[in-house]
């Protein structure tokens, strides 16, 4: 009798909540209240305008954002080259020996912590208000996690790896391709992840602070002329810009990490 | 099984019957640390003919496996040589020497099969001559069916299965193997070490074998060196001369507990 009674309750609690639900839950939530708040009158429209108004009036100016985000992607795209580029192979020749690591490790680490917005003015006396700056700026922005993951990954590499590559008669560049760098992959993807997100900042603030073209210069030209609406698609732009970014480089971490045991898919 | 390592590029015709496979000339190795230099061996001299099972012992830190690693052409001693069918080893010489260490190190981004092809690949042989090749090994040392495992799925005793399919997977007429079997559990340690006597007895490298295990020492070997304490000397050489195929019975004899007691208090005495 008392087992009969015990299912209906183990039934009651089978509804539960995932926690990928909760996610989009909170997200949908957080929409609805965006939308919801200035459109009753909480929130003044001025100052937060709803996602339905925004998208409304930026797709009505479609051409112009759209040409304004080609820009910026164009700016984002090369300055990732450099951070990217620049920034795997400053971090391998740092990561690959002890006297680079404490020559330059520190120094890095230092630069990471400043806040860098802060020489943008100089490099617009430098290199002009045109993209030039901006790739300047983003790819410094963005090129210090880049070097520290890449030498850190590098030199966590499992020693016993090497000894048994250099057993095998491994010279340098065979022991590069087949072993350090598949080896520090997954660390420098991790690094690769935020010197993205950085020099999508950089590329942005940039253009905001001084421009002539660009997601960033639109964002900061429609709020000085109140249009509200305007301004709300353009941060959508950058969102999405962001978010597709982000999704490449973790569907590239997932390939990189697949022969690794599977763990908890914290990110699907 | 048709594997035919004879049949390998690599054949040992340089090696003669009265020339020793290795011949371990004057090593001595000292290395600075921070309280000062320290004399880790002194004056080694050891030669091992073609197709025998050596093993070294010796207290722990003797540098047993610095000898080893010196013999692979890994370290370079202070002083004194090495050499190998007559040929001196400055630098690993993989298609003359198959090394095997105490930690299976596979690539964990390889599976089995590519892991154990690792070596030819280094050497340029096609993809498919190599994989062929790998194959016959994996199933030599009873793998077959785990080809496309990767190393996390397999066991302990798999890998270092995986790691001796390496170690002759470019045929090389000496196998130095350096603790093989330490981190596994003593049944696999057992499985794995008659594994490795079926498989010596039919392909008759010269195997010198460094272990801690006493017992593993005697069931395994032809000889059997002792080095003393640090710095590690050549104490003694212990011929097994208990009868092939070993059998685990011969574990139970009085003759082999009398070796192994031979072994156990020259090196208690240097403890």
């Amino acid at each position: 009798m008392s087992a009969t009674a015990a299912i209906p309750a183990r039934e009651a609690r089978r509804w539960r909540l995932s926690p990928v639900a909760l996610r989009w839950l909170c997200l949908a939530a957080l929409l609805a209240l965006w939308e919801v708040a200035p459109r009753a009158g909480w929130v003044p429209q001025v100052i937060l305008s709803p996602p339905s108004a925004a998208l409304a009036s930026g797709f009505a100016e479609w051409d112009f954002f759209a040409s304004a985000l080609a820009f910026t992607f164009g700016e984002i795209l090369v300055s990732l080259c450099f951070a990217y580029g620049l920034g795997g192979l400053l971090g391998l020749v740092i990561g690959l020996s002890p006297f680079g690591r404490r020559a330059a490790l520190p120094l890095v680490s230092s630069l990471y912590a400043l806040p860098l917005v802060v020489i943008y003015p100089v490099m617009t006396a430098w290199f002009g208000i045109g993209p030039a700056s901006k790739v300047w700026f983003a790819s410094l922005y963005g090129i210090f996690p880049v070097i520290l993951a890449t030498a850190a990954g590098v030199q966590l590499v499992d020693r016993n790896l090497i000894t048994m590559a250099r057993a095998q008669g491994a010279g340098f560049w065979p022991m590069m391709a087949e072993v350090i760098i598949p080896a520090a992959l997954p660390a420098v993807i991790s690094g690769l992840r935020v010197g993205g997100a950085l020099v999508t900042v950089g590329v942005v603030v940039a253009e905001m602070l001084a421009s002539t073209d660009g997601i960033g210069f639109l964002i900061t030209q429609n709020r000085t002329m109140f249009r509200t609406p305007q301004v709300y698609f353009g941060i959508l732009l950058v969102l999405v810009l962001a978010g597709t970014l982000d999704t490449l480089i973790s569907r590239l971490e997932r390939r990189a990490s697949r022969w690794r045991p599977q763990q908890d898919n914290a990110h699907e | 099984m048709s594997l035919d390592l004879a049949e390998s590029r690599q054949a040992p015709s340089a090696m003669t019957q009265d020339q020793p496979a290795i011949e371990v000339r004057g090593i001595t190795h000292r290395y600075q640390t921070g309280r000062g230099e320290v004399l880790a061996l002194r004056d080694i001299n050891l030669s091992v003919a073609p197709g025998r099972f050596v093993g070294l012992v010796g207290p722990s830190g003797c540098g047993k496996s610095s000898l080893l690693m010196m013999m692979a052409g890994l370290v370079r001693p202070s002083e004194g040589s090495v050499a190998v069918a007559g040929a001196p080893v400055t630098r690993p010489a993989p298609e003359r020497l198959g090394v095997v260490f105490q930690e299976a190190s596979l690539l964990p981004w390889r599976t089995a099969l590519e892991n154990v092809a690792f070596p030819l690949k280094l050497r340029g042989v096609p993809r498919a001559e190599r994989e062929a090749r790998a194959g016959q090994l994996l199933h030599l040392v009873g793998l077959k069916g785990f080809e496309h495992r990767h190393p996390h799925e397999l066991s302990g005793g798999m890998k270092q299965r995986v790691a001796i399919a390496r170690g002759f997977c470019q045929d090389p007429p000496v196998l130095l193997m350096d603790e093989p079997f330490a981190a596994l559990d003593e049944q696999t340690r057992m499985t794995l070490g008659d594994e490795l006597l079926r498989i010596w007895d039919r392909h008759r490298k010269t195997v010198v074998f460094v272990t801690h295990g006493l017992t593993e020492a005697v069931y395994l070997c032809d000889e059997v060196v002792v080095l003393s304490g640090r710095p590690g000397e050549v104490l003694a050489r212990i011929e097994i001369d208990l009868p092939r195929p070993r059998t685990w019975e011969m574990m139970a004899t009085e003759h082999f507990g009398r070796l192994r007691e031979q072994i156990w208090s020259l090196i208690r005495r240097q403890a």
